[in-house]
């Protein structure tokens, strides 16, 4: 089992003047049990990539295969849950609860079934059912929206879960929870996130490919990220703050040191043992 | 000033008995967790929201009053947390035209001001293109772009770099420096607590209420409370606390990796 993208290329409003190639060449692959990691700069495909891995835009390059069948919007419907970068446009019913209850309700659940995995899903999402299930989903603040929207996609617990910048807007006590739903949602599915900074998923990934102007820049393990921090700048991407520290310290003092992406690890070797003059 | 939305049945608070005063030039952080009445604050300040109880005033004109409103928003620019509630123009570079030629400015220092903003931003290349179609970060930072133009007195932003690459993130944060630094206010909304390092004053809300107003330094000093307001330090902060605690002198304004490496290596 697995979704499997092999040399994908899309272009927008193909055929027209103003045709856009968003991506070319791009490969992608990820099997229950796996988070595979999607970097690059702003306007890289990276949204464009999962659009076509949900089944919402079609390659007009490339493979695009899902548990062995072809990959459309057909077979994806209720196997893969795309979180979408504006999470917020997701949103349509006329309360939370009956919003997050739409997905597994879609899937054929029993009234009572699809409010209680609603119920669930607020309350993983950091939102207190009791509070927010009347509101309209329409007055909400920036994060608690998202939240919602995530919530929609984790109640109908998807086979692929794909995430488009799950964190932004959210608060620390949401990134937190946000991240070790990704990691639970692990278990069971295949999870691909898209994220522009490094720091948040690398140490969770089990792969990390780099887009940068529509092409695969890199296509690579965090391990080896992490040893090698230069590859970031090679594909146009910052190195996470940590490792920037790390590594313009051992150029300074002509030293190398192991690099890690803990910062408590990285104080330690900063201050004692590696490289110090 | 406090202020409480009301839908149907439900009325929520969400700003309560706030008083507040920025001066210019200043640069504020705001900081806050999810809920905590920042855009609701964001809103009232330009006039979109009229308060429930209380008032704010612009430069002495108060935000209910009607024939003073025009010059508010004149002098107030605001990028909202949603880069697509504010597009308003078929392209890149007629959406930034737009505020400076409600302006009346003449054409060329439009032509200038266009320019300057995309620039600042990392448009360039995309003026013909259309709004609509662009990427999640590109429309941000047209957005931030926008706002730029007016070269408002009050630069107001609501996240302006939640969908932002860590490259695009450092440009858009100097431009604000650059803002600051040229005698005009920023109010700058973010998660994020290095982000906020950079200003001149930090304001962290809570449930409605200002719980905190002081120097983002003495900020980072309030550990056991930060929790609570859920914020938390980003990893290079963290770190800087850690080689604290090896008895490395890291002043609390380095926020950056180069201004940690210079604390080490000195
Ligand atoms: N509907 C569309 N029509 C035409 N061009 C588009 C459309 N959507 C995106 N594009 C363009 O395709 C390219 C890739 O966009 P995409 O949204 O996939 O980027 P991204 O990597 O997700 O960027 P970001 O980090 O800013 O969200 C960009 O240049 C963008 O302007
Ligand atoms: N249009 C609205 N109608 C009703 N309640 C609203 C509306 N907008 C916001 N609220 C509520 O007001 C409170 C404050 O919301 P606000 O948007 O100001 O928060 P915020 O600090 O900007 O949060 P976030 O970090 O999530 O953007 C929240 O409890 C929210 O649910
Ligand atoms: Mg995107
Ligand atoms: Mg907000």
């Amino acid at each position: 089992m697995s979704l499997s993208l092999v040399s994908i290329g899309y272009t927008y409003g193909r055929g027209t003047s103003f045709g856009m190639r968003a991506l070319h060449d791009v490969s992608l692959e990820v099997a229950p049990g796996e988070l595979v990691l999607v970097l690059g700069a702003t306007g890289s495909g990276k949204s464009t990539l999962l659009r076509i891995a949900a089944g919402l835009l079609r390659a007009d390059e490339g493979e695009a295969v899902l548990d062995g069948v072809s990959l459309d919007r057909g077979s994806a419907r209720g196997v893969v849950g795309l979180i979408f970068q504006d999470a917020e446009s997701q949103l349509f019913a006329d309360t939370v609860l009956e919003d997050v209850a739409f997905g597994p309700r879609n899937m054929g659940a029993s009234r009572e079934e699809a409010l209680a995995s609603a119920t669930e899903s607020l309350r993983a999402v950091g939102l207190d059912p009791a509070t927010f299930k009347d509101r309209s989903p329409f007055s909400l603040s920036g994060g608690e929206a998202r939240r919602v929207a995530i919530a929609g996609v984790l109640a109908f617990h998807p086979r692929y879960l794909l995430a488009d910048e799950p964190t932004a807007g959210l608060d620390a006590k949401g990134r937190r929870a946000m991240r070790s739903l990704l990691l639970e949602a692990r278990a069971k599915a295949g999870v691909v996130v898209v994220s522009h900074g490094a720091e948040e998923f690398l140490a969770d990934a089990d792969r990390v490919i780099v887009l940068s102007g529509g092409g695969c820049a890199l296509s690579s393990t965090p391990r080896e990220l992490v040893a090698t921090p230069s590859m970031f700048d090679r594909v146009g991407l910052r190195a996470p703050d940590v490792l920037e520290v790390q590594r313009l310290a051992a150029s300074r003092r002509s030293a190398d040191m192991p690099y890690t992406l803990d910062p408590a690890e990285a104080a330690r070797s900063l201050t004692h043992g590696g490289g110090q003059r | 000033m406090s202020h409480s939305y009301t839908t149907g049945a439900h009325s929520v608070p969400a700003v309560r008995d706030v008083s507040l005063d920025i001066g210019p030039a200043e640069y504020v952080a705001v900081l806050g967790a999810n809920g905590s009445g920042k855009s609701t604050l964001v809103r009232l300040i330009n006039g979109l929201l009229l308060p429930s109880s209380g008032e704010i005033t612009v430069n002495g004109i108060g935000t209910h009053d009607e024939a003073g409103i025009g010059t508010i928003r004149e002098s107030v620019s605001v990028v909202f947390q949603n880069p697509d509630d504010q597009i308003v123009a078929t392209s890149v570079e007629d959406d930034v035209a737009f505020g400076p030629e409600n302006l009346g400015l003449a054409r060329d220092v439009i032509r200038e001001r266009v320019a300057w903003a995309l620039e600042s931003v990392g448009l360039c290349g995309l003026e013909r293109r259309e709004p609509h179609l662009l990427s999640g970060g590109q429309k941000q930072r047209l957005a931030i772009a926008g706002a730029l133009a007016m070269q408002p007195h009050w630069l107001v932003l609501d996240e302006p770099t939640s969908m932002l690459d860590p490259v695009g993130r450092v440009e858009v944060l100097d431009v604000l420096e650059a803002v600051a630094d040229s005698g005009r206010s920023v109010i700058h909304v973010t998660h994020d607590l290095s982000e906020a390092m950079r200003a001149s004053r930090a304001l962290v809300m809570h449930e409605g209420c200002i719980v905190f107003d002081g120097s983002p330094g003495d900020l980072l000093c309030a550990t056991d409370r930060l929790e609570s307001w859920s914020l938390e330090l980003s990893p290079l902060l963290t770190l800087a606390e850690e080689l604290r605690d090896h008895g490395i002198v890291v002043p609390r304004a380095a926020s950056t990796p180069a201004a940690i490496v210079e604390a080490l290596c000195r």
